[in-house]
């Protein structure tokens, strides 16, 4: 009796997903034709079917150049086609997401599939079919066990799982940018020949990655989009041993949306020559035992420092409950209940804008106009005046925040969180980059130090090129094998000027266990009050027993 | 043995690889100018010189071997294309010796750390191009590591030496030199008519379209090169190369309680004319929907012991899974081998009418390609015939340069994947009867074997895929291979009819000595073979069999429901 009543109302509807879709687009027919299906018809035996189902499709070609030290490691092309059906099962309010499964540390992933790279009406509709069965008993499950967990730890009230978003439709032009192969090829060769200049390095590598091609989404609410882009990624990388046998390297990642974005042969070779020169000052520089005192982070270390300190805290704040309790990936970040308190200096706003497409000129890699889950990328001022005012929200509600505000972000075959897009922190008040160093020294010598220490690259908290520059004015001197210690949450509150100039840092962001996502951040140099800095515990190894055999019998250049 | 149609995940069944092999020799480039062997002997030279009393354990071995793999493959579903690629990768394997030949690096470790031993090495890669300069760079950092990591187990080698017992096999590590091979082929690759091959294939997987009992469906094909360079301190210098191409197709389904059944079915050669006609294919394809179907509506096996046909490629698996691995020379030495046939050397463990030789230096058998042909091992060392049983009793082993008790010299089998140290395996296994029927009087036999058992019936697996044998101390010694066709031949004449979720249980020598008889009708099965020293392309001859008994049980049955909606294509929604 039931089931017939169902049938009548839905007989009734015209269903959402019927939004109206670029004619003569096949993969969007194939897409609206089995979501028809499956929210209609996919429901086994006397269980619930979807309450919402989403199918995310992404095609075009992809190429991987890599070359070493002057000859080429690997070069292919291929066509591509890749799709994930999300299919929901409970209500808004409680439904099987937001749950970790013992067993699968990072959650459960199906609805995952290749097909057919031409466009084939059947060819993809039979994948989403099986993308969708998967995704869909793999809901039943995740729900029953999570009901469970819900009696089991007497949950009575919790948020909803699934905030209402209004359905949005935009269609840009299904297109894609070809790649020059044999170009490529020459110019990745020659890049990686520079590191025949460099006899202190033992290993080397340039990778460009490309990928073209058109991304389609549609829900069963009616949301439909279809964005095309192309993402150049150039990434070198050196790694060598100190002096005294600690292992060191560096790696360099240039992110362009098109060919016309990527600087000429020249300018390439000198950031190679640049990362190069910065890991050869690292090779013969000094260590430190213990460091307590000013930092000045600049370019990348500053943008770097801004993502550990703030963008980390404030990024999917939804946590997950885990029926392993050991297991805390998806936790809530901490700086879900610091909403309206004093994050920062208060001469510090930050905001994050996926609309911005480029600064000053160079193209940020952070940016898009529709997220993951298809709603349209909106900015959100995060810190005022000092303040935490926001935070990164997808669609999985908390209680301070009951909508996306359109940063459900994620690798094509990730779940979508929120996630950060174009960072940009902007003083209030700034002096010219040579100033702050300056004032560097002055700290210096106010606090009797013979020096204070600048950091030019980081990863994570740890630095990977770092100065020590030195109160009487000396020349500075690469150090190596240090880390920062003991931060907490306190530097972002230490931090007592920043530098006019502005660097723009693109990377593919990746946050606890999430995968990543192309991010930017746009921020200027900033010198911090007081950090302490250690020598790392990592232990030398021994020198290789021969020299490298190009530079063997030459004297270093 | 696994092959592609293992795996129903699509990802996994495009990476597949494709196999053939004939050398041809190329008239190109003499030795002398060959880039990739002289940047790997200038850069051996000089470790060579240099490194051989670098410290107070010596240096005795130095071996570099360059791997050069091209693949093509072109896959479909359902009438269109999913890939169309190609790649390209050279890799390396550096192979160290620290110690003497008596005691080595390569030592097995003993007791609680033998799990250490896993032999697998980070795969490391050389450049594609035939630049001096870079490959000697790659070398250069790839010797410094071997080397270091040889040093540092040799040392633990020592202390677990010290700290357990005295071995019952206590044979060197490393065989003596034998006169280095120098040899000089390349594979000769074949054309691939690329927009030939994309209609063709993409055809084949339009066949399965509109059958919507057929959950998942494709057809590709494979065109790899192998291309393997070694240099060693011993003097040995060859270049050697295999082709291998690979069509194949493969449909799945599921019955309604959750069992998965599949059917795959490929095709071998070196070159295109040994690929079948479009004709053969269909046929095939037909044959193989008939048989997803009778799976997909046959019942559960029940447990049964009795007589049994092994269909020939069904006993060639058979064979290779459950006898092959254990005669592979290092499961006869270490510790934690369960050493099934250490002892049994002379005397007999396959019926006396059966012998069994193993034979890499075949690149044919009766016209059809063999996948396990090489001419050369991994170590450099010339393959050839090795007999392991001849008229049931065990003669020898599969040997690579690591010696066991009674055998000190290798004979030829030691291979890897790059990416691994080298142990025993096979190549082409090959097992023969001294005397045969043809298959109608195997069946007869088949029926009679029924009668004197006073059983019912009897089984016919027609199709076995490999499993992982386990032939470790640790774990049952029990094999497992896993029937996918099987059928039910009833005494009293009824139709065969086709059962499903068989496991084969029981003990793996048991079943040899209980051999009757044989059909006069070899067929190959060609494949990759996975254990310690990674996949390696091999091939298993052997004709149909009639063994007295076997024990079956019905196999644990999958959690998976059937989709819940039908196919997409012809639903009448």
């Amino acid at each position: 009796m039931r089931s017939l009543l169902v049938l009548a109302l839905l007989a009734g509807l015209r269903p959402a997903w019927g939004a109206a879709l670029p004619a003569d687009d096949k993969v969007f027919q194939a897409m609206r034709a089995e979501l028809d299906r499956t929210m209609r018809r996919l429901r086994m035996d006397d269980l619930p079917g979807p309450y919402f189902a989403s199918y995310a499709v992404r095609g075009g070609t992809q190429a991987f150049i890599s070359a070493s030290f002057g000859a080429l490691s690997s070069s292919q092309e291929r066509p591509f086609l890749e799709l994930r059906a999300d299919l929901r099962v409970g209500d808004y309010s409680f439904d099987d997401n937001n749950f970790i499964p013992a067993g699968l540390p990072y959650g459960a992933s199906p609805g995952q599939a290749s097909a057919s790279f031409e466009d084939d009406y059947d060819n993809l509709r039979h994948a989403l079919w099986a993308a969708s069965d998967e995704a869909y008993k793999s809901a039943l499950e995740s729900l029953a066990k999570k009901n469970a967990f819900k009696k089991k730890h007497m949950i009575a009230e919790s948020n909803d799982d699934f905030s209402r978003e209004t359905s949005t439709q935009s269609f840009a032009q299904a297109s894609w940018t070809p790649i020059d192969r044999a170009l490529w090829e020459t110019r990745m060769k020659d890049l990686s020949s520079v590191f025949r200049e460099f006899s202190d390095i033992q290993e080397s590598r340039v990778e460009l990655d490309y990928v073209s091609g058109t991304r389609r989404f549609l829900n069963s609410e009616g949301t439909a989009a279809r964005g095309s882009d192309t993402r150049i990624t150039i990434d070198l990388g050196v790694n060598t041993q100190a002096v005294d046998g600690l292992r060191v390297g560096d790696s360099l990642t240039l992110h362009f949306p098109g060919w016309k974005d990527v600087p000429g042969q020249e300018a390439l070779k000198a950031e190679a020559r640049r990362l190069a020169q910065g890991i050869v000052d690292v090779v013969h520089g000094s260590t430190v035992e213990a460091y307590v005192g000013p930092v000045l982070f600049e370019a990348e270390a500053a943008a770097e420092f801004f993502d550990v300190l703030l963008v980390d805290n404030i990024s999917n704040p939804r946590g997950s409950w885990a029926e392993d309790e050991n297991n805390h990936i998806y936790d809530a970040p901490p700086f879900v209940s610091r909403l309206g308190m004093r994050v920062a200096v208060p001469f510090l706003d930050i905001v994050d804008d996926p609309a911005l497409e480029r600064y000053d000129g160079v193209p940020l890699f952070g940016h898009y106009t529709i997220d993951d889950e298809g709603v349209p990328a909106q900015r959100v001022e995060l810190v005022r005046k000092g303040k935490l005012v926001d935070l990164y929200m997808s669609r999985a509600p908390i209680r301070e925040r009951r909508h996306s505000n359109g940063h459900g972000r994620a690798a094509f075959f990730g779940e979508p969180s929120g996630r950060m897009g174009n960072l940009v922190v902007t003083p209030e008040k700034s002096v010219p980059l040579a100033e702050l160093k300056d004032r560097l020294r002055a700290m210096c010598r106010e606090l009797e130090l013979d020096y204070g220490i600048l950091v030019r690259k980081m990863d994570g908290l740890s630095p990977v090129v770092a100065y020590k520059v030195f109160a009487d004015g000396r020349p500075d001197e690469a150090v190596r094998g240090v880390e920062l210690t003991g931060a907490g949450f306190r530097p972002l509150r230490d931090i007592v000027a920043a530098s006019r100039e502005m660097f723009v840092f693109n990377f593919n962001h990746g946050s606890n266990g999430r995968s990543t996502v192309p991010a930017s951040i746009v921020a200027p140099a900033i010198l911090v009050q007081e950090m302490e800095l250690k020598k790392a515990d990592r232990k030398p190894e021994k020198l290789p027993y021969l020299r490298h055999p190009y530079f063997e019998g030459k004297s270093r250049p | 043995m696994h092959f592609p149609g293992d795996s129903m995940n699509r990802r996994l069944f495009v990476l597949a690889l494709v196999f053939g092999l004939e050398l041809r020799a190329l008239p190109a480039r003499p030795e002398g100018t060959d880039a990739v062997l002289g940047a790997m002997s200038a850069e051996l030279a000089r470790s060579w010189m240099r490194l051989t009393h670098a410290e107070a354990t010596p240096l005795y071995y130095l071996g570099y071997e360059a791997t050069d793999i091209s693949e093509s493959w072109i896959s479909a579903s359902l009438g269109a294309l999913e890939n169309d690629a190609q790649d390209s990768a050279r890799c390396l394997d550096v192979d160290v010796r620290v110690g003497s030949p008596r005691l080595d690096n390569t030592h097995e470790f003993k007791g609680r750390d033998s799990w250490m031993d896993n032999g697998q090495r980070p795969r490391a890669r050389l450049v594609l191009e035939d630049d001096t300069a870079a490959l000697r760079a790659g070398l250069w950092q790839q010797t410094d590591a071997a080397y270091k990591a040889a040093l540092e187990r040799y040392t633990k080698v020592e202390t677990n030496r010290a700290v357990t017992a005295a071995e019952e096999d206590s044979s060197p590590d490393f065989s003596e030199a034998a006169v280095p091979e120098n040899s000089y082929a390349a594979a000769a690759p074949p054309r691939l008519d690329r927009e030939l091959w994309r209609a063709k294939v993409k055809k084949y997987s339009a066949y399965f379209k509109g059958r919507p009992f057929i959950y998942e469906s494709g057809a590709g094909l494979e065109v790899e090169r192998v291309e393997r360079r070694m240099v060693s301190s011993e003097g040995t210098r060859i270049r050697t190369g295999n082709v291998y191409l690979r069509l194949s197709f493969r449909i799945a389904s599921r019955t309604p309680d959750g069992m998965d059944v599949y059917r795959f079915k490929s095709y071998d050669g070196d070159r295109f004319a040994d690929l079948p006609s479009d004709a053969v294919v269909f046929k095939d394809m037909d044959r193989a929907i008939a048989e997803l179907q009778a799976l997909r509506a046959a019942p559960l096996v029940e447990p049964f012991a009795g007589p049994v046909i092994l269909n020939n490629k069904a006993a060639a698996v058979f064979f290779h899974e459950i006898f092959g691995h254990r005669v592979e020379g290092q499961r006869q030495k270490h510790e934690s081998e369960g050493q099934t046939f250490t002892k049994k050397l002379g005397q007999p463990v396959v019926s006396n009418f059966i012998s069994v030789y193993d034979d890499p230096t075949l690149a044919r058998f009766r016209g059809t390609f063999l996948r396990g042909a090489y001419k050369y091992d991994d170590e450099g060392v010339k393959s050839r015939r090795v007999t392991l049983v001849r008229d049931g009793i065990l003669r020898g082993f599969l040997m690579d340069r690591m010696p066991i008790a009674g055998f000190p010299r290798s004979n030829g089998h030691g291979r890897r994947e790059p990416g691994h140290a080298v142990v025993a395996r096979m190549g082409n296994t090959i097992v023969e009867a001294s005397r045969s029927v043809p298959y109608a009087e195997l069946r007869r036999l088949l029926l009679a074997e029924l009668a004197r058992q006073k059983k019912p019936f009897g089984l016919v697996f027609d199709d076995i895929s490999g499993g992982f044998t386990l032939t470790g101390r640790e774990s049952v010694q029990a094999f497992k291979v896993q029937p996918l066709l099987v059928y039910k031949v009833y005494a009293d004449g009824r139709p065969d009819e086709a059962v499903r979720g068989v496991d084969i249980v029981g003990t793996p020598i048991a079943g040899f000595m209980k051999i009757l008889a044989a059909g006069d009708d070899p067929e190959i099965f060609n494949g990759s073979c996975g254990a310690e020293s990674g996949m390696v392309p091999v091939s298993a001859v052997a004709p149909s069999l009639l063994i007295s008994e076997m024990e079956v049980e019905k196999v644990a049955k999958a959690q998976a429901k059937p989709p819940v909606l039908p196919p997409p294509f012809g639903d009448k929604d």
